[in-house]
């Protein structure tokens, strides 16, 4: 049988089956939607660290991108019923950790900009605003190897994000195109592009690491 | 084409390069705490149906009672609900001597000095009244707030305190209510004059020497019959600002028209 499995509990609160046989993500997820909630652990367990290695390279924070990468499994969860399995389920959650990355972003930013248009408006009184730049050091240096790990987290970190975003699903996560296009929700053609020119950037900025 | 598989391979390098980055595990404890999280969105989103509806219904209802409390009590909304006929809000203002009540037009008040009979109008005792809907809260009395009121007369310029107006007593009272006054006797032992009252009126005893009645002409033996054009007795009582300007004495059985002041 298949499903040939038991369960036994855990301190999680779960149950985990264990089978010989592994099951695809459209099985778990039917499962889970029958109320099989050992089959959404397994969902979490099976891309718990791709996801918190995409977050944490979009973030370059490792707090951070554990706390979305769950709240991105929170989200799948109470949403499991309008899920389509039409569509793989990597580029749905992809996509759920991504706008949640997004918008954490644009919370940093929010954050960071602040008006000094008291001092140096113009003669019409046109505020301006300046974008403070993120000269912390990375918090996470530790886990990476090498100046060079460094280095490339800083360029990657460096691109705006219609640049990282395919970057990092392509090269750092090993998505496809197609799938990189879906999370984005772009053609393919445009996917690729933005991928070249993302490349071209960081070409630029690791020239010494290429040679 | 060289320059073709120059970026080729640049990309091959750039794409190994990222590839090779460490890639980071999440925590051992991960799944707890996502089915925490979920346990806890579970608990927050339960309130519903119709405690949740309570949930939402009565601080709105709480709010919407204050509110109407406080529309309903607060004394300005009751008089601007009242303005809609401004005539009868001037009316409730003064209930017995305010008549006329065309806001915004200049109108004239009767002097309220005199309980009995109403005395003559004064033409300096003109007034604005304000315009309810603009300003609701504002008595008659507070046209000269902050400035004292000063009146002349022949006992000299009267100063009242800010905000007092002796030309209008605007005091919301009762019609049974008893008002506090001042007598003709005080009033006459300001000018100088002491009497005895008699069947004819008010028969001056003696008038000092130096006051005003002295100078105005007064003299021991006259008979007070009227004051500023009112008849008066000993037990006259006069209310709100008073200046004291004529007095009619019987002498030597004619009448004589005495002015004060002089």
């Amino acid at each position: 049988m298949a499903h040939d499995a038991f369960h036994f509990p855990t301190k999680e609160g779960f149950t985990f089956r264990m089978s010989e046989e592994k099951r695809s993500d459209h099985e778990l997820i039917e499962a889970t939607k029958n109320g099989d909630e050992s089959a959404f652990t397994e969902i979490v367990t099976r891309y718990k660290s791709p996801l918190t290695n995409y977050l944490y390279r979009f973030l370059n924070d490792y707090e951070e991108a554990v706390d979305l990468a769950q709240e991105t499994f929170v989200r799948v969860y109470f949403a499991i019923d309008r899920y389509h399995t039409q569509f793989a389920f990597s580029t749905y959650i992809y996509r759920i950790a991504t706008n949640l990355a997004i918008s954490e972003i644009r919370r940093r930013k929010r954050r960071r900009l602040f008006s000094i248009s008291g001092l140096l408006a113009g003669e019409k009184d046109e505020a301006a605003e300046f974008e403070i730049p993120d000269d912390r050091a990375l918090p996470e240096d530790e886990l990476l190897d090498s100046e060079r790990d460094t280095q490339i987290a800083r360029a990657i970190a460096a691109l705006p994000e219609k640049y990282r975003i395919p970057i990092i699903l392509r090269d750092i996560q090993g998505r496809s195109y197609e799938e990189v296009s879906a999370v984005m929700d772009l053609g393919l053609g445009t996917t690729k592009s933005r991928i070249s020119r993302g490349r071209a950037l960081l070409k630029e900025k690791l020239q010494e690491y290429l040679r | 084409m060289p320059e073709e598989n120059d970026l080729e391979l640049a990309d091959a390098e750039l794409t190994n390069l990222l590839a090779s980055m460490p890639k980071v595990s999440a925590p051992n404890d991960f799944e707890f705490r996502v089915s925490a999280r979920i346990a806890s969105a579970r608990i927050a989103a339960k309130p519903r149906g119709l405690f949740g509806a309570l949930r939402i219904a009565v601080p709105a209802a709480a709010l919407l009672a204050v509110t109407a409390t406080v529309l309903i009590l607060n004394p300005y909304w009751s008089e601007t609900a009242t303005v809609s006929e401004p005539t009868e809000v001037a009316v409730a203002k003064e209930p017995q001597e305010a008549p006329a009540t065309v806001p915004g037009r200049e109108i004239e008040i009767p002097p309220t000095t005199f309980a009995s009979n109403g005395p003559s109008i004064r033409p300096e005792r003109r007034m604005e009244v304000d315009d309810p809907l603009t300003s609701v809260s504002r008595g008659p009395s507070n046209d000269d707030a902050g400035t004292s009121f000063v009146e002349s007369g022949t006992q000299g310029e009267k100063i009242y305190p800010r905000g007092i107006n002796p030309n209008v007593d605007s005091r919301p009272v009762s019609p049974n209510e008893t008002r506090t006054g001042i007598s003709i006797r005080d009033i006459l032992g300001q000018l100088g004059v002491s009497f005895s009252p008699t069947a004819n009126g008010l028969q001056v005893d003696s008038v000092a020497a130096n006051s005003i009645a002295a100078r105005s002409g007064l003299l021991a033996g006259d008979v007070i019959e009227s004051l500023n054009g009112q008849r008066i007795s000993a037990d006259t009582v006069l209310f709100g600002a008073f200046a004291a300007r004529r007095i009619v004495v019987r002498r030597d059985g004619r009448p004589v028209g005495i002015s004060l002041g002089r």
